[in-house]
This record gives structure tokens, sequence and C-alpha cells, in this order.
């Protein structure tokens, strides 16, 4: 029993950070229709806060409060300025923000350069579950990551703006129609997924070399994520994490992790074969 | 109240309205008849921001709003219950309603009562999803989320589709004391010779994009006339 603790935890520290990455990517795509191939940037950027943070003297507790301000901030400014104008037209978005991501990628290597930035935990210890020693880090990531999980569903489920972003999700026409207006709910949608995104950085960078190209990692396996979960459907976002992050960890290890990682966009591919829409699409 | 003059718009290069014009005065109700491609639903999307206008202008009150955002239009007061009923089909019947709310003028969030002692069966499933209601009951909710803004003008398109005859009649009666009771203005497209006829205080008849007739509800006996405009 004893033995698959570390597995079963494994499992949930990636499920955990493929559901903060995937959530603001599922609200991007389902309401604007936008793949966001810069969304893998808004992690760096949240990592690279932490790094900034840290050398200015404050700590990993601090950078989680500032973030998601600075990734809010940033993906307001990048809505505002360049995604607004590709509404509409899924290529060119998809072009432009897969420009975005390569800017954004060789500017940070410019400032902080291509080597790896020292993190500084705020655990360095472990803790003992049924007799396996657990890093604490690993379970405080977990525990965070479904507050967050928990605050998003009750912030989409309980508030006007929520409400507002549902509606919209369904039908952007009506919504406007009831008096909602499109760019202001798309402004703010847009640079929300940018902050939970620049959250889920400051958690990974603990666990992972940050550098310019961190991002990239979770890109692909959170757009998976969105499209088997469903875009814009929250409990889609859960339902595709536990899937991915879930079988990627158990396959990774049964067998070499590369192909651990190429059976789940297998699988991916055929669930959304039967599924087009997803397993809980909006 | 509203004005639409010389109205022309469309979808890319089909032009569909061709130079409308009619006026909506206030506490009435004006119906919009024509047969099927006509152009009715396109003037009510132009009114509402929806579908933009390339030519002539439509007037709230002294205000110019053809080039008002739909939102802003919405705030202004017109709402808008368009053919398909527009529910959204994920969404309580509460939160429907709650979104209804969104364009009133004086920012309330409560759900004004007169909506739920009419339609009992919104308040009784309050909770339900609006999706898994029957088309009555749809239709019903439609409107309601459209008075709960507090329109001073209300659009409906066709609200009598895929509605069962006792519910249409329902419809009509329930029109009729809205505009009695509140101060309030109905432009209605609708097929229903009965609902019109029950409803409506006058028609304009749509060809090609145009108005080609107008007359009150006894001309509605004019089976000639019904059948020159409408083949009836």
């Amino acid at each position: 029993m004893s033995a698959y603790i570390p597995y079963f935890l494994n499992s949930l520290t990636l499920i955990s950070i493929l559901l903060l990455v995937s959530m603001g990517m599922a609200i991007i795509f389902g309401l604007m229709n936008v793949v966001n191939l810069a969304h893998g940037e808004f992690i760096t950027i949240g990592a690279f806060t932490l790094v900034v943070v840290e050398r200015v003297g404050g700590n990993f507790w601090l950078a989680l409060i500032v973030a998601p301000v600075v990734g809010y901030i940033f993906g307001l400014i990048l809505e505002r300025v360049l995604i607004r104008r590709v509404y509409g037209n899924a290529l060119h978005a998809l072009l432009m923000t897969w420009g975005l991501s390569l800017i954004l990628q060789q500017v940070i290597q410019l400032i902080f350069t291509a080597n790896p930035q020292s993190i500084k935990g705020p655990f360095p210890g472990a803790i003992s579950i049924f007799g396996e020693n657990y890093p604490a880090y690993r379970l405080f990531l977990i525990c965070f990551a479904l507050a967050v999980f928990v605050v998003t569903v009750l912030v989409f489920k309980k508030t006007k703006f929520g409400l507002d972003l549902r509606a919209s999700i369904q039908s952007p026409e009506m919504a406007s129609v009831m008096g909602v207006n499109p760019a202001k709910i798309n402004a703010h949608a847009f640079a929300s997924g940018a902050a939970l995104a620049a959250l889920a950085g400051v958690l990974l960078a603990p666990l992972t070399a940050v550098t310019a190209y961190m991002g990239l990692n979770y890109l692909a396996r959170s757009f998976f994520v969105v499209l088997i979960g469903g875009a814009g459907s929250i409990s889609g976002v859960a339902a595709g994490s536990v899937l991915i992050g879930g079988l990627e960890t158990f396959l990774s290890y049964q067998i070499p992790v590369t192909v651990a990682q190429a059976a789940v966009l297998i699988l991916a591919i055929v669930i959304l074969r039967f599924r087009p829409k997803g397993i809980l699409p909006a | 109240m509203l004005k639409v003059n010389n109205l022309t718009a469309g979808y890319g290069s089909a032009q569909i309205l061709n130079g409308v014009s009619l006026e909506l005065k206030n506490k009435e109700v004006l119906a919009l008849l024509g047969r099927n491609g006509v152009g009715k639903t396109t003037l009510l999307k132009s009114i509402m921001g929806i579908v933009r206008s390339t030519d002539g202008n439509i007037l709230l009150g002294s205000k110019d709003i053809s080039k008002t955002a739909t939102h802003e239009i919405a705030l202004n007061g017109i709402g808008y219950v368009p053919q398909g009923r527009g529910i959204f089909d994920k969404l309580t019947v509460e939160e429907n309603l709650r979104m209804g709310l969104r364009s009133r003028p004086d920012g309330s969030d409560e759900i004004p009562s007169f909506i739920f002692q009419k339609f009992p069966i919104l308040d009784e499933r309050r909770g339900q999803l609006a999706g898994t209601m029957s088309g009555g009951q749809k239709q019903q909710l439609a409107i309601s989320r459209a008075l709960c803004g507090d329109p001073k003008i209300l659009l409906l398109d066709e609200p009598s589709e895929g509605i069962q005859p006792n519910i249409v009649h329902d419809i009509g009666i329930f029109i009729r004391e809205l505009v009695a009771d509140r101060d309030i203005s109905i432009l209605i497209v609708e097929q229903n010779l009965k609902l019109i006829g029950l409803a409506s205080d006058r028609f304009d008849i749509m060809v090609k994009g145009q108005i080609v007739h107008s007359g009150t509800k006894d001309d509605l006996e004019n089976e000639e006339m019904l059948k020159e405009f409408l083949s009836v």
C-alpha cells in the first residue's frame, strides 16, 4: 500500500499544476476561441517574477502574491494591444500568439541569460505519510492548487463576473444583448487566465529548471487537457487534468517518459475522436 | 419613441434592408409582417446593433443609436427576444433572469416580483437548467428575462414559433397587459395572425427589405391584402 503513495502524490502534483495552467487556457479558448500559444510564457513570467522578487530581497510568499498581479496586468495589456485585434480569426490568433511566445522567450533570455535561475524553495523538508517520506513543498503545492481551483469555481458560479463569463462563453451575442460589454469581459477573462498561469509558474519554479523556455513543457499538455475536458468548462479542466496528469505519471513509472507522454497524447486523440467537444463541455 | 429612417443593412455583399422606415410610438404594439426572408429579423438585429447598418439611422428618442454597440443599446432601454429565444441553456432559470437584470437602469439585483406572479412556473423551476425546459416555458423565460431589464422598448421575434396554441394566446394577453400596465412599447415580428390580432395596435408589412403597406389590426380582416403581401 505505502509503495503506491509516491505514485499517487506525484500524480496529484502534476494534476495540480495542469489544473492551474489549464483553467486560464480553457477560459480563453472557450470564451474567445483563441488558442493562446503564448500561454506557456505566462508560466515563465510567473517563475521569473519569483526570481526577481528573491533578488530584491523578497521571498517565495511575496512572489506568490506579486506574480498573479504581474500576470494579470501583463495579460490585460496584451489583450488590449494585440489579442483583441484577432478575435474571430483563429489562424491569425495562432500565428500572433506563436510570434509573441518566441519574442517573450528571447526577451527573457536576453535579460536573465540562458542559464537556469536559482530559486530558494519555501519548504526544504519532507513529511511522512503512511511511512513514506514525501517532500513537504509538493504537498503544499497540491493543497494550494486545490484551494485556487475551489476559489475559481466559486468565482465562476457565485459572482456577477462568473455569471457574465459563463453566459458569454455560451453566447457572446446574447450576453451583449443583456448589457454585458464583450470587450470588458474578454479583457478581464484573458488577464485572469494569465494570472492563474503566472501563479502556476511561481509554484512550479522550485520543482524545475527556471529558464526562458520552461513554459513550453506545459503548453501542449494543458492544451490537450482543455481539448479533452471541454473548452470553457472548469469541471472539464479538472477531468482533463486528472486524466492527462494521472495517466502520464502512472505510465512514466512503467515505460520510458517520452513513450508515456506519446501514449497519453494518442489516448487524447482517441477520446477526441469519440467526444469532439470534450468529456464535460461548457 | 423609436424611429427607423431609410435604413439599409445586410450581411457582407448581400443587402437585406433597402431603406426601411418605421415609427414605434409610446405604449403601442407594432407588428411587422412579411414572408420569410424579407428582412424582418435583420431589421430587429439592426436596431439591436447586431447587424450594422450601412445607411440611414435609428433614433431612440432623439439619440441616434445606429452606430452604438449592442450592450449600450441594451443599457439604453431596448430589450430583445430573438427568434429561437436565445436562452442560455447551461444556466439555470434564475441565472438567465439575473442576466436580464444587467441592463436595468436602476442597477437593482432583485428579479421583479411581477415576473413570478405572471409566470409561476419560472419560480418553481428557479434552479433548473434552462435548456431542459419545454418550448413554451423557454419562451416565457426569454420574455421575462428581457423584462427584467425594465426596457422602454421590447423587440420580439416570432414569439409563437414552436409554441402550443393555448400558450400563444396567453402570450398575446400578456403583451396587452404589459403595454396597459407599464411604460413600454413593443415591436413584434410574427407570422401568427391570431397573435397579431390579439396583441398589436397596428402593423407594417415588409417586402424585399422595405415597408410596403401599413394598417391597423382591423385591416387584418382584408383577405385580398393578406393574399397580396403574405400569401395567406
